[in-house]
This record gives C-alpha cells, structure tokens and sequence, in this order.
C-alpha cells in the first residue's frame, strides 16, 4: 500500500493452514507466502517467511534503506521484533489454561521481565535514531521503513493482546514506541489501505468462499 | 593466483570461540578478504553481559563497524542482520531483489530449524528426557525431516533454475549457504541421531551443500586455521564434557 503496488490478498483459514502444511503445501511452515510474476503474468516463484517477504515487497516499495548501514539497522528491528514475539507471545497462545496464562504473561510483563527487556531496546535504537538528527521518532531515518511497519504488530501482538502487555507499554517512558504506531497508522496511503481491508475482512467473514481481495496500484513483476 | 585485496572495510565481532551463529559471519568475512577482528567472548559472560545491560539486543554475536581509521562507527547486532551485511561487502548476497529474497528465506528457515533444536540440546531436563525429544525431534514425520524436506526443495527448485552446483540460489556461494552450514553445529553435533538422518540418501544435497562451503579454497584456509585456535579446541572440549556436544 505504501509502495503503491497492486496486490491480492488471498486469505486462508487456520484449519486450512493446518491441512495445507500437513499435505506438504507450504513452502516452507506457514503463511504469508506471496507468489511472485513475471511481465508476462506468469508465475516465476513463491517466497515466505515474514521477514523475507517484508524485505523483498519493501524495497520493491523504497521502503527499505538501500544504503547498508541504514539497511543493516532496519533489518535488527526486524529481526528483533521477532525474537520478542517469540520469547512473549507463547505466554498466551500456548498457555494451558486460563490460570496458566494469567502466570506466564504476568511474569513476561513484570519489572525485569522480558517485555521490558526487549521494550528498552528499541526505545534506545529510536532514542539512536534522533542522535543521528532524525526527528520524526522513526526507528531508521525520517521517514517510514520496513523497520517501523514491523515495530507496528506489536500493536497487534503485544498492545492489543498480550494480557498486561497494554499497561507496560502505556507506560510514560515507552510513549515513544506508541508513537511509532501512530505514525504509521497517519499514514495517508495506509490510512487507506487500512479502511479498506476492514471493509474486505469483514466481507470475508460474511462469505468465507469470497477469499480473494485486489488492491489496485502499479505492477511490479519480478525477475530473476 | 592475485593477491588477496586489501580489506577495505575492516570489523570486530563480539563472539564465542566456537562456530555456532558466527561460523557463516567468519566464512563471509574470509571469502571477501574483509579484515575480521575477534574479540571473544565466553558463554557465561554473555549471560552476566546481558544482565548489566551491555549487549545491544539479546545476545552476541555483535559486529563493530570501524572507519578507515579504525574508529567505531556502529555496533550492530542479530546474526542474520551481521550476515546480510557482511555478506554484501563480500559479494555473497545478491543484488537482484527476487534473488536475494530466495536467499534470505534460507537465513531464516535455518534460523527457524535451529531455534527448534536448541531447546532439545539445552532444556531437556536429563539425558533420559534428552534421548526421548532428540527421537520425537528426528522420527519419520518429525520436525527434522519436515524442514530439511524444505531445504532439499530449494535445492532442486535452483537446479531447474539452471544451477548445477547444488547450492541454494545461482551457481556460486552465497550467505544462504554459508547459513546453512551452521546446521551442522545446531543439529548435527547436539541432537542425538540426527546425523544418522543427515546421512540417508535423500538428504545428501544437504551435505554436497554443506562440503560446496567446507571447499572453497578461502573459506577452507580460514576453516583450517580457525580449527587450530586454542580458544577454538577449547570451547568444543568443553562443550563435549558439557554433553551439548554429541558427535
């Protein structure tokens, strides 16, 4: 959206990744995957993983620093974001019960927890971006990176539904991390894309078997 | 043969003594005659480092970025962030966007593989429990095969590309192989059994891809002389009276 890229979203269902991935129809263990086409239309590849296709829609997008320190900075918060999904979220997706649950994310949310941990260090990489003169509280450069609409799911995962994950990051001190979502959420063409795929989702929901949603933009085939 | 180049760039890296997440940033670095400082660091150290709130992110390895007159310019952190980076100095990771997207696919499959076999090794709460998740880890529908599965697939996928050397993306080294090679550390040498899997016929792609990186004529200079580093015989000494080590 950012990139101005015309796109499909196919949305699967989580019993039909769960079948996929058993019948050996992932590329590699789970969604999103993108298929890549040529200029002819025709399909040249998939790829997954996340990250990967994250880096690969966003340089097609210049939203990936193409200068290699900067990139290099772009791809820790990348990485890192992961690492904390994956060190806080199976605190409530793999709880046992609801008793369980409370324990774990309490303890991921403590003083000297691991939110907190991974919390002070991406507000240190912001507060490194402003020392390099970048004043819009982005965490590479001035403007919008792949970085910060990384940063963004942990509105989603840890913001909105880690249990206790709200308050730590209401918090005065990590203001400047809910900035980051702001910003990309004022996004105008995201600001867009955003209403849009609210109207789709919800469509899906009422008709499961209308799954495939475009987006109009600029063909960008791929090559090798 | 030409002389090496001069490094042009020159880095330090902060890591332990052994290959583990620094092997493919030591391999890059010596494939593109980059001048690679180490300055070691000991595994309980890490931990003690971590707790003061000295490492950049979790943990190491951490590469110094150091201008022409080797003052540091940056500190950066995450193996694959390293990599990638190390590896566009080197020549190792490709330009076209396609291309380099099949090969950081590799970096995090086998960052994926090799978080999946960590806590076997290290959280198994005896040798027993060790044995019994290293079999489940291994088996005939298990975890190991599924990805390995994955990594024989891109294999064959770059074959029909054209590319015949058995690597993973085009036909010369890049960093997803050098990548790839630090299964060896993270599946090979602390899961039980699972070279026995390694060695099963449909997985020997994985091994030529493994070996393609052992030969190269730099990475294998850099290899000999790194397994000839005391700090390096004794960290695996150490590791295999730890048991983490079972090979």
């Amino acid at each position: 959206a950012l990139g101005g890229i015309a796109f499909e979203d196919e949305y699967i269902s989580q019993a039909q990744q769960g079948k996929d991935k058993a019948e050996g129809k992932r590329r590699w263990s789970g969604p999103p995957e993108l298929v890549v086409y040529d200029k002819d239309g025709k399909v040249l590849t998939n790829i997954a993983q996340s990250n990967t296709c994250l880096r690969y829609v966003g340089k097609l997008a210049g939203v990936y620093p193409e200068n290699p320190v900067q990139r290099a900075l772009a791809d820790e918060i990348v990485d890192s974001v992961e690492d904390l999904f994956g060190a806080a979220l199976p605190s409530f997706f793999r709880a046992k019960d609801e008793e369980d649950k409370k324990t774990k994310c309490a303890e991921v949310c403590k003083e000297g927890g691991i939110l907190r941990y991974w919390l002070d260090k991406f507000l240190l990489r912001i507060q490194e971006n402003e020392k390099r003169g970048n004043k819009n509280g982005l965490f590479v450069g001035d403007t919008l990176t792949i970085a910060d609409l990384k940063f963004n799911g942990v509105g989603t995962y840890i913001y909105g539904m880690l249990p206790g994950g709200k308050a730590v990051m209401d918090e005065e001190k990590y203001k400047p991390l809910l900035k980051v979502f702001e910003s990309v959420k004022s996004d105008e063409k995201i600001k867009t894309f955003n209403e849009q795929l609210q109207k789709n989702i919800a469509a899906y929901k009422e008709k499961p078997e209308n799954n495939v949603f475009k987006y109009d933009g600029k063909t960008m085939p791929g090559c090798f | 043969m030409a002389e090496q180049k001069q490094a042009e760039t020159s880095l330090k890296m902060v890591y332990l003594p052994f290959d583990a997440r620094g092997g493919p940033l030591r391999m890059a670095a010596a494939y593109g005659g980059i001048k690679l400082e180490e300055e070691v660091i000991q595994l309980p150290d890490v931990a003690k480092s971590r707790g003061e709130g000295k490492r950049r992110w979790n943990g190491v390895p951490e590469i110094k970025l150091l201008d022409k007159d080797g003052k540091e310019t940056q500190v950066l952190g995450q193996s694959n962030t390293c990599l990638r980076y190390i590896g566009k100095q080197a020549g190792l990771y490709p330009d076209n966007a396609l291309l380099a997207a099949l090969v950081d696919e590799v970096l995090d499959s086998t960052s994926d593989l090799s978080n999946a076999s960590l806590p076997i090794a290290l959280g198994a709460k005896d040798a027993e429990d060790k044995k019994t998740k290293a079999a489940e880890f291994c088996k005939e529908g298990g975890t190991l095969r599924y990805w390995l599965d994955k990594f024989v697939a891109r294999i064959d996928e770059n074959a029909k590309r054209g590319n015949k050397n058995g690597l993973f993306v085009g036909d010369t080294l890049t960093i997803a192989d050098l990548k790839f090679s630090q299964i060896e550390f993270y599946v090979i040498n602390i899961i039980p059994g699972a070279q026995a899997v390694f060695n099963e016929d449909k997985y020997k792609p994985l091994i030529a891809n493994m070996d393609a990186v052992k030969k190269n004529d730099k990475i294998k200079a850099f290899l000999d002389e790194f397994a000839n580093r005391e700090s390096n015989k004794e960290a695996l000494a150490a590791l295999k009276k730890m048991g983490l080590i079972v090979v």
